[in-house]
């Protein structure tokens, strides 16, 4: 089957990863290949890692997928006998988690309390932002919303990301060109986007609006995956640009913006007038972002053949600076959809 | 080689321009022409001190620390840190001199240069109780004269006046802010001239060897101006294309051989001659292949989609059921074209679109 599918980073990396996570039980590290460090753990091929397996992808309680059940059964009022006591221990200090309950059955502890705030919780994903940030932070867990069933951990996770496929996917639009017209020459700097909609059927998207999460300039990847052959192929590389949320049908529509776009904030100060003949390319060279650019040898020739009598230009944006030195040599500027920039020339 | 685009993968065709009333014939551009003037900036007359405050300066007590009224005119400022030391040895004046620059033109900093004329006296050579020096009751003799030099290149000091052992040797420096480049519109170039006069006494206290004041100064600066006006540059005739314009965009700029007007024009008109059939195709996920018949698209792995640049022929259905290409040129060969921009679209499907430029 062919489908897109995609993947949006709320954090990723910056907050540094998980070490280990022990319990209060019988002090056994989780994310270790140990089998009844809480209780019972799957046996399978691949060890249980926390932090690393995936949420969201399809398959998560699926066979051969694996999780942690506690040995405790929440009693008549859903409270485990011995609360559940959680260090998890990070490579840096991080101020943000994500727990992932039992989000098949919708089962989760009503109030979880992490370094001691207690945070009421109503879903099987849980996240929170703006703990004290620190390599160390103890979870406690001693309720659960459903008398008689087990405390299902199926992930602990500094890194947080939305991941949108089949289950839930509605629609997905994105392009990458690089003219307006297409029956005219292009010379100048185009920026692209898209938008994505899907459901939010378990409220997780919900938490991280409740939580502030949702904002502009987050990484968006979007693949075509090949699920017989499994294989797949990026597509897009944007960023989040505007979030609606629809309550009645728990649905989401994003815009998208490619990372051209934000160079219209980003101030370049301006090239003093010089009445020395000046090289394109030597100009160039003082352009900023260049680093980020795959400048095509068309492009590249064309600068290098191309001189300006008195170089200067004024202050503007870094968008300004590149419009303008692509205008002169007779250049397009767009980004492809892996995410680098790409300088072309029409002049073929 | 082309990849070929079979009919039974296009879904749908969004767009298709196969009209030729695109032809572009005619270029036009705004240009900046850009000349050169040289010109007096400035002329700035600066008063330090009467010719009356400079004869009392010869009797004031070196010993205090000097309290001035310089008069300076319009157009300057003085930036006063002149102090008296002790042993009286020399102070200093600042006066700036800023130039201001109109939006549409700029100064060329490398070629600034000034002319100075100058007043000043010095006390009388005194040499039958020291040997040197002045005579500490004279009111001191007055010298004008008139120097030129280049500010643009910084070398201090900028001048001399007098000589040691005659009149005194004063150092005259100059600075100026920016020291290179160009400036114009708001920006400002600064020069400032530091004009010293110094005071000294003899071991007796009364003599005051080498004791001068500059009275007055007349500085004239004179640049080049580089005069920007806007020009609107055509060529051809027929459907117009306006070349976006900048102030990069100088008629004297050059591509290769041509001025770049020259060569842009040529180049669009040529290539647009014709004008350009395009087309935008919805099209499925596939495999596509080349027309020697190679696998270039498969979605199995590797290059699943179509990309930027790739050379595509599109192909419809022809009378006998077999494809044929979409599109020829006047010469009867299959119209080929550039995949100018793709789109992703999944609407409980997955979908490509082509954005097609006729090559």
């Amino acid at each position: 089957m062919i489908t897109l599918t995609a993947r949006i980073d709320l954090f990723s990396g910056m907050n540094g990863s998980l070490t280990s996570v022990t319990s209060n039980i019988d002090g056994n590290n989780i994310s270790a290949n140990i089998q009844g460090v809480l209780g019972e753990k799957k046996t399978v091929t691949n060890p249980f890692i926390i932090g690393v397996n995936k949420l969201g992808d399809g398959s998560t309680f699926s066979s051969g997928e694996e999780y942690f059940i506690g040995k405790q059964l929440a009693d008549e009022n859903g409270n485990f006998a011995t609360p559940y006591e959680f260090v998890v221990t990070s490579s840096t200090s991080i101020d943000t988690l994500t727990i992932a309950f039992d989000d098949l059955h919708g089962r989760f502890p009503t109030h979880i309390i992490i370094d001691g705030v207690t945070y009421y919780d109503n879903d099987a994903i849980f996240t929170v932002s703006g703990l004290t940030s620190s390599t160390t932070h103890t979870i406690v867990i001693s309720e659960w919303n459903t008398k008689g069933t087990p405390l299902i951990i199926s992930g602990i996770y500094v890194d947080l990301s939305i991941t949108i496929d089949r289950r839930n996917l509605l629609a997905i639009d994105t392009k990458a060109i690089d003219r307006s017209d297409l029956s005219l020459p292009s010379f100048g700097i185009i920026s692209n986007g898209g938008s994505i909609e899907f459901n939010d059927t378990t409220g997780e998207v919900w938490d991280y609006a409740s939580q502030g999460l949702l904002v502009s300039g987050l990484e968006t990847k979007i693949y075509l995956n090949n699920t017989l052959s499994k294989t797949k192929q990026l597509v897009a590389t944007l960023e989040t640009d505007k979030w609606e949320y629809d309550t009645e049908n728990k649905s989401v529509r994003v815009t998208l913006k490619d990372g051209l776009e934000e160079w219209q904030e980003y101030p370049f100060n301006g090239f003093p007038f010089r009445t020395e003949k000046m090289n394109m390319l030597a100009l160039y060279n003082y352009l900023p972002m260049k680093n980020n650019i795959i400048l095509t040898s068309q492009a590249q020739s064309q600068l290098a053949n191309t001189y300006c009598p008195y170089p200067n230009m004024d202050s503007s944006s870094v968008w300004g600076a590149w419009r303008k030195i692509c205008e002169v040599c007779g250049l397009q500027m767009f980004m492809r959809e892996d995410g680098k920039v790409v300088v072309s020339t029409d002049m073929r | 080689m082309s990849i070929i685009i079979p009919s039974k993968n296009i879904y749908e065709i969004l767009e298709h321009k196969t009209i030729l009333d695109n032809s572009i014939g005619r270029i036009s551009a705004e240009e900046t022409n850009i000349s050169k003037t040289s010109q007096s900036l400035d002329i700035t007359n600066i008063s330090i001190f009467t010719e009356q405050q400079a004869s009392v300066l010869f009797g004031i007590d070196p010993y205090l620390k000097l309290t001035k009224n310089p008069i300076i005119q319009t157009g300057s400022k003085i930036k006063d840190n002149a102090v008296i030391n002790s042993t009286g040895k020399s102070s200093f004046d600042y006066f700036d001199l800023t130039i201001e620059i109109s939006a549409q033109n700029y100064l060329d900093l490398s070629n600034i240069h000034a002319r100075i004329k100058y007043n000043y006296r010095y006390g009388q050579y005194h040499s039958t109780t020291t040997g040197y020096g002045f005579d500490a009751d004279s009111i001191g003799e007055f010298q004008s004269g008139t120097f030129d030099f280049s500010i643009g290149k910084i070398s201090n000091p900028a001048y001399i006046l007098g000589s040691r052992g005659v009149v005194p040797s004063v150092p005259l420096w100059v600075y100026m802010t920016p020291s290179s480049g160009s400036v114009n519109g708001v920006s400002k170039v600064t020069i400032e001239l530091q004009i010293p006069y110094y005071f000294s006494v003899n071991t007796d206290g009364k003599s005051k060897p080498d004791t001068f004041a500059m009275e007055n100064v007349e500085i004239e600066i004179y640049g080049n101006v580089y005069s920007i006006e806007k020009t609107i540059t055509n060529y051809g005739s027929g459907k117009t294309y306006n070349l976006p314009s900048n102030e990069l965009t100088q008629a004297e700029a050059t591509i290769g051989d041509l001025s770049r007007f020259q060569y842009m024009a040529q180049r669009i008109t040529t290539d647009y001659a014709q004008g350009k059939e395009t087309m935008v195709l919805r099209c499925s996920i596939s495999d596509y292949y080349n027309q020697s018949g190679t696998k270039k698209i498969s979605i199995t792995g590797g290059k699943m989609l179509f990309a930027h640049y790739d050379e595509v022929l599109p192909m419809s259905f022809g009378a006998d059921g077999k494809d044929i290409p979409m599109s020829y040129k006047k010469d009867g060969t299959p119209k080929t074209f550039r995949v100018l921009g793709t789109r992703k679209i999944y609407d409980g499907a997955v979908w490509q679109d082509l954005y097609l430029q006729e090559i």
